[in-house]
């Protein structure tokens, strides 16, 4: 009964946080100034999930098996993709072939 | 299909005329083929879900939370503070903590729902989460007409809803059978370096994204949640400082 009510919960609050801007879109003009802020603030917001996905690895508790130095090595190469233009699916393609090559080569050694 | 149908052939009703210009099917199909990827990135996440799910104590009202909540974060959050005790408030709030973010996705891509009908909104509000914010967003920024681009949307969610539940429940059955731990958990927050990589070519996007980082980081030890709201706060303020500095500086 706890966890179906917290899904509840959480699932009603998620629908409202979602549907407040569309739903005031037409009575609220926001200044260009604002909008920048918000825009900042989705990056932040990004920026923070990547960090903590970063933290996760270094504890190993993002990916257990996984060596610290393949996952430094996948978001590094994924990093300079990206910084490189290259698109998302790009960005995960490269960042998994690295993956693979660097548990391939310590494999072999 | 409700949704493709809902978000393909509603016409705004009172937006410039570029915003009513001529929404097609081959938006959404744009736009579910663009989900794609990200879709692919996400699997390793959705199955973890999946698995929170299936060892969760009441498995069936877990999974519903796949579609309640849509949001793989605060989703397995959600199951963890359960599973460990914690009351149905502490785990709420902290699961909506994580969520809030949400609020400014849907800020940012609000306007482009100008003069819909009530119930395109109501249908379009409940797959906003990162990846449909992020080909949305896009698509919004290189083609701004409103109404292709919420077709665009409309595709790009239909995919990631049915594909997500699709994921979260196959970990759910399968989740003994799947190899954890060999790093394809990365590929999620390398999608999302793909996505904030193009904004830390600016000065005041690098700030943004270095303040939030180094408040995330230091803040890792509050309660669920904060360290994100709070990480979201300290790269507007960086960012804006930064273009202060950077007027400051031409003049």
């Amino acid at each position: 009964m706890t966890v179906l009510a917290v899904m509840v919960l959480v699932g009603a609050g998620s629908y409202l946080l979602r549907l407040l801007p569309l739903l005031l879109a037409d009575r609220i003009r926001l200044s260009p100034r604002v909008e920048r802020v918000l825009a900042d603030t989705v990056l932040g917001a990004i920026a923070a999930l990547i960090a903590t996905a970063v933290q996760r690895l270094v504890s190993g508790s993002l990916s257990p098996g996984l060596p610290s130095v393949t996952g430094y090595a996948a978001l590094g190469v994924g990093t300079a993709v990206a910084l490189l233009g290259g698109s998302i699916g790009r960005v995960a393609a490269a960042g998994a072939a690295t993956i693979a090559v660097v548990t391939a080569a310590t494999a072999l050694a | 299909m409700t949704i493709t149908a809902t978000l393909h052939t509603e016409q705004p009703r009172q937006v410039s005329p570029a915003a009513t210009a001529g929404p097609h099917r081959g938006d959404a199909w744009s736009g579910a083929v663009a989900m794609l990827p990200l879709l692919a990135s996400y699997a390793p996440f959705g199955c973890l879900v999946g698995v929170a799910v299936a060892q969760s104590s009441s498995p069936a009202a877990a999974w519903t939370g796949t579609w309640l909540i849509f949001g793989g974060t605060a989703h397995l959050i959600a199951l963890q503070l359960t599973a460990g005790g914690a009351g149905v408030i502490a785990a709420t709030v902290s699961a909506l903590a994580v969520n809030a973010r949400l609020l400014l996705y849907s800020a940012t891509i609000g306007p482009h729902w100008r003069g819909t009908r009530l119930r395109t909104r109501l249908v379009a509000a409940a797959t906003i989460v990162d990846p449909t914010w992020v080909v949305a967003s896009r698509r919004f920024a290189t083609h701004p007409v409103s109404a292709a681009g919420r077709s665009f949307y409309g595709g790009a969610s239909i995919v990631l809803w049915f594909g997500w539940a699709g994921l979260v429940t196959l970990g759910m059955l399968a989740g003994g059978v799947i190899p954890a731990g060999r790093g394809l958990e990365l590929l999620a927050p390398l999608c999302l370096i793909a996505m904030v990589a193009p904004r830390a070519r600016s000065r005041d996007g690098a700030a943004c994204i270095a303040g939030a980082t180094a408040v995330s980081l230091a803040g890792s030890s509050l309660p669920s949640g904060s360290a994100l709201l709070l990480a979201m706060f300290a790269g507007a303020a960086a960012a804006t400082a930064a273009r202060r500095w950077a007027r400051t500086d031409t003049r």
